[in-house]
């Protein structure tokens, strides 16, 4: 009796906010907690997409122990985040910075930076494809003034210059962040110090650079999991090529699963994927908050 | 710099052509024509193609506002008992890429009869964690002072919602409606995958097929499809251009 | 009002996708460009005499089997699917998807059929039953750059080694090919053609087993005991020549990379003075049109290492998924496509050859269907293993390793094996 009122009681508490919130909790249950849980499950099974999955327990995570491909994709994947974090960051605070500086027509210059990110990622990475090919556009430029030319596509450089295309990318959208980073930390401030006479390099280490932090933060937390999450891009262009030089997590996953049919197996990967992206998260909030 | 490439791809686009070797200059203006739009109109499905992105990213984006709205401010009020778990896993979500929701999603939509069909495409993309973080972290900015003083004068928690946290939560959801337009419009995976009448597709994936259809990549036409694809957005970016600005810029400021 | 219009929405939705009356679905991969518009008059015909209609999507070649099976895992199977001989049997190890045309096929069929080993082909890798029916098919020669032939001084004999059908030319004789064409013509320091470019970055099937194949590796890829056949004498001989191309500068800059699109290209812009890859459409359309400036002329195969000629033979492939419901209306498109007016116009406009042997009357007199006739009889088509997909990704992975100086010939070959052996773990 009493357990039936407190549920009662509950429901009409609470009437409105769950009215509120029921769109979204299911719409977000249904469409990614409830595939992710089922990914789990998958993972263990045998499932050629047609008729049932075959429970086969671990086997699907000894084969991924001892596939090639998968460590070479995941090292690719380690690749571009470790090359495309760093960049990202920094390179969009410099540009923040040379932002800052101009005063007249920010809004515009704003607005062509951000430019990129908005045309959409199959369209920008095929019109990189192009001007990345051999015997390109930006092989004749080299050419014309004299410079040996590259070869973007190759196994050593694809990997650099797919990275390149999402710097490119992204670097004008985070600029935006910590350009509103600067924007708030209060002018007097800094004008105090500098009245007590600290020059610039002081002012950044011990005003500017302590308030920007958490952006940083957010910028770096943010740019992995975009690195993470690469698919399209090294779809559009190279779909893995040359032999895997370029092929990413998700790509792999995608191509083992969707072509091979072999979804327990793409599903283990999805969660070797999911794990190793959940701590490198966990490990950068660890990293950054403490100091 | 931030334009060269599409400058180039315009370029490509306006000779027919199938190979990238050509001269950055054109020799002569006759050389230019528009038949490669020509045939990217006429004679493919590329019409139908921006009319099915249209639809499924006019109508996502809808849907996704309204519940990320109104998820966020929960949230944000901690009105539910459990709210930051909720939290909590919307932040995890928000790692989970389409790749991986996509092994049992298919399942599930094709039990549903839902492949091969907009809706399909639309209900998925209806509710992105990120949305429910956009809003729950700027709704926490807004003082709560507005909405009790309303309560306690006698509106409804409705009324109140609408009134008086709506109207101050207008920048955010800017950034929400065009950052959203944007991510279903690029979405790319969940066509591929859910999508197989050529009359379904959507134009990432349609401009996808031309690079890959025929052995020999017409760059012309697929240069051509590059840009008209990515046309929409560049308009919507550049109408809502400064709502999305300072809605980054707040965004910036969150966290 | 929010959920009403919801629910006006998906009505709307729905009412917008699907379909009514009778009407076959089929999912044709673009063996010419704009299959829509090219069975148009067929399916017409079709239409008027039976009544069904044929809607055609067009799924390309890389998503195909994906989409197929996605598609039959939904239950949303299309009536009639185009498949090639690498792709249909992992449809049928996996799943039991498709349905056995034995009972639809009649001796009279079989008779007109003109190559019957490839159906019996068909059905050895399938455990005895058909599961694929062939409309057309072709085969793959060389072409070979006339002007730069010419720049380069290449004797007359040389050339008539390579189009005449009783002579025949050697690797070694492409190696002499690479000396004489791959020079700075202009002065300026810098080599401008180049004699082949091998698409190492690509993973399409055939690059790698045109090769391999010249060289004398198994048909199947698999040895008489039903093992892979990929740590073999064949495949190093051609990694070996490969890599020869390679090292001494015959093939162009970037070539481990390049897709095979992209080599095309490179024959096409003029850049290479060989390729040996060249499909009907290409030689007879395509090229002649937009390529005005290339001055071609069509090559038979070379002669490998241990005197065979071989080439690649590909073939429309039709098959009825199991999950059909309109199996014999299916069945009827078939053997529509089949009559010999049919074989005809396909023939005509696709430049593909007629299964049954129906040449249309333009091509009777051109010298260049009777060459794509003649290599038919040592065309060797695409292996039917089901483990197909990742032994492609595996060699074509190997083979880049070579190319970009990564390993050795023999290390490749022995990886080649492991891995391939590995894969079959999976795929019994």
């Amino acid at each position: 009796m009493k357990r039936r009122k407190n549920l009662m009681w509950y429901f009409r508490k609470y009437k409105f906010d769950l009215f509120l919130a029921l769109p979204g909790i299911l719409l977000l249950v249904i469409f990614y907690v409830a595939p992710v849980i089922a990914v789990f499950f998958v993972s263990f099974t045998r499932w050629p997409i047609i008729g049932a999955p075959k429970w086969i327990g671990l086997k699907n995570y000894q084969m991924l122990m001892s596939d090639r491909i998968f460590f070479k994709s995941l090292l690719n994947t380690l690749y571009y985040a470790a090359l495309i974090v760093p960049s990202l960051t920094i390179f969009s605070f410099i540009l923040a910075l040379i932002l800052r500086a101009i005063t007249k027509g920010r809004e515009f210059f704003k607005a062509v930076f951000v430019f990129p990110m908005v045309v959409t990622l199959v369209s920008t990475a095929t019109i990189w494809k192009g001007l990345f090919l051999p015997f390109g556009p930006i092989n004749a430029v080299l050419e014309f003034l004299g410079l040996p030319t590259v070869q973007f596509l190759s196994a050593e450089h694809v990997k650099n210059s797919l990275s390149f295309i999402l710097i490119w990318r992204d670097v004008g959208y985070f600029s935006i962040f910590y350009l509103a980073g600067f924007e708030q930390i209060p002018t007097e401030i800094i004008d105090a110090a500098k009245v007590d006479g600290a020059n610039a390099l002081q002012r950044f280490t011990y005003i500017i650079w302590p308030m920007m932090r958490p952006i940083v933060v957010l910028v770096s937390i943010l740019s992995t999991i975009g690195s993470f999450m690469i698919f399209t891009l090294v779809y559009v262009t190279t779909r893995g090529g040359p032999a895997y030089s370029s092929e990413a997590l998700l790509n792999y996953i995608y191509d083992v699963g969707w072509k091979e049919f072999r979804m327990g197996y793409a599903a283990a990967a999805a969660v070797v994927y999911f794990v190793i992206l959940f701590l490198l998260n966990s490990f950068q909030r660890l990293v950054f908050s403490r100091e | 710099m931030v334009f060269f490439p599409f400058v180039w791809a315009f370029r490509i686009s306006l000779i027919p052509t199938y190979t990238t070797y050509v001269s950055f200059f054109p020799r002569s203006l006759s050389e230019l024509s528009l038949v490669n739009y020509k045939y990217l109109l006429y004679q493919t499905k590329f019409p139908r193609w921006l009319l099915n992105s249209l639809i499924v990213s006019g109508t996502a984006t809808f849907l996704n506002t309204i519940a990320c709205f109104m998820l966020g401010y929960v949230l944000a009020r901690k009105r539910l008992p459990g709210s930051d778990w909720i939290f909590t896993m919307v932040l995890a979500l928000m790692m989970v890429p389409y790749q991986i929701t996509i092994i049992s999603l298919y399942l599930g939509l094709s039990k549903v009869g839902l492949t091969n069909n907009l809706l399909g495409l639309i209900l998925p993309m209806s509710a992105h964690p990120f949305g429910v973080f956009l809003m729950r972290q700027y709704i926490l900015m807004i003082p709560k002072d507005y909405e009790e003083a309303a309560l306690i004068d006698g509106s409804t928690r409705f009324q109140a919602l609408f009134r008086i946290v709506l109207p101050q939560t207008l920048p955010a959801i800017g950034v929400l409606l065009v950052s959203m337009l944007i991510e279903t419009w690029n979405n790319f995976i969940l066509p591929l995958v859910i999508i197989t009448k050529t009359s379904l597709k959507t134009v990432t994936v349609g401009v996808a097929d031309l690079a890959f259809e025929i052995l020999n990549t017409n760059w012309g036409v697929l240069m051509a499809g590059s840009l008209l694809g990515a046309l929409p957005t560049i308009i919507i970016f550049v109408i809502f251009n400064k709502y999305f600005l300072k809605g980054l810029t707040l965004q910036g400021g969150i966290k | 009002m929010f959920r009403k219009s919801l629910v006006l929405l998906s009505i709307l939705l729905f009412l917008l996708t699907i379909g009514f009356g009778k009407t076959l679905q089929f999912w044709a991969t673009p063996f010419v460009s704009q299959p829509e518009k090219f069975f148009e008059p067929l399916v017409k015909q079709f239409k008027a005499e039976t009544g069904i209609d044929v809607e055609i999507s067009v799924v390309s070649y890389a998503d195909a089997v994906t989409k197929i099976q996605a598609a039959i895992a939904a239950g949303e199977a299309p009536d009639l699917v185009a498949l090639s001989e690498g792709r249909f049997m992992p449809l049928v190890r996996f799943g039991n998807a498709l349905y056995e045309l034995d009972e639809f096929v009649t001796d009279d069929l079989l008779k007109r059929v003109v190559r019957p080993q490839l159906l019996d082909q068909y059905r050895q890798i399938a455990g005895g039953k058909l599961y694929v029916f062939p409309i057309c098919f072709w085969t793959y020669l060389g072409a070979i750059n006339l002007d730069i032939f010419k720049k380069a001084g290449v004797p007359e004999e040389f050339i008539e080694k390579m189009t005449d059908p009783n002579k025949y030319y050697t690797w070694d004789d492409l190696l002499q090919l690479g000396a004489m064409v791959t020079k700075d013509y202009n002065g300026d320091g810098k080599v401008d053609h180049w004699l082949y470019a091998y698409p190492g970055g690509e993973n399409w099937v055939h690059p790698f087993l045109l090769w391999y194949w010249n060289a004398g590796g198994s048909p199947t890829l698999l040895d008489e005991n039903g093992k892979p056949a990929f740590n073999t004498e064949a495949t190093i001989r051609a990694l070996k020549f490969l890599l020869t191309l390679k090292e001494k500068g015959y093939m162009p800059p970037g070539v481990e990379s390049l897709s095979a699109g992209d080599a095309i290209d490179m024959f096409t812009s003029g850049k290479t003075a060989f390729i040996n890859n060249v499909w009907p459409s290409n030689a007879f359309v395509v090229w002649p049109k937009q390529f005005k400036n290339l001055n071609f002329r069509l090559v038979y195969p070379p002669v490998g290492p241990t005197g065979l000629r071989t080439t690649y033979f590909g073939s429309y492939l039709l098959a009825i998924p199991r999950q059909s419901k309109m199996k014999r209306e299916a069945w009827k498109f078939i053997e529509f496509l089949l009559r010999p007016e049919s074989q005809k116009y396909i023939s005509a406009n696709t430049y593909y050859s007629s299964i049954t042997g129906d040449v249309p009357d333009e091509f009777k007199g051109d010298p260049r269907v009777k060459m794509y006739m003649e290599v038919v009889k040592y065309a060797i088509p695409e292996p039917m293993h089901p483990a197909m997909a990742r032994w492609k990704m595996i060699y074509n992975s190997e083979t880049q390793a070579v190319l970009s100086g990564q390993k050795t010939p023999e290390e490749a070959a022995k990886t080649m094996q492991k891995l391939a052996e590995q894969a079959l773990e999976f795929y019994k």
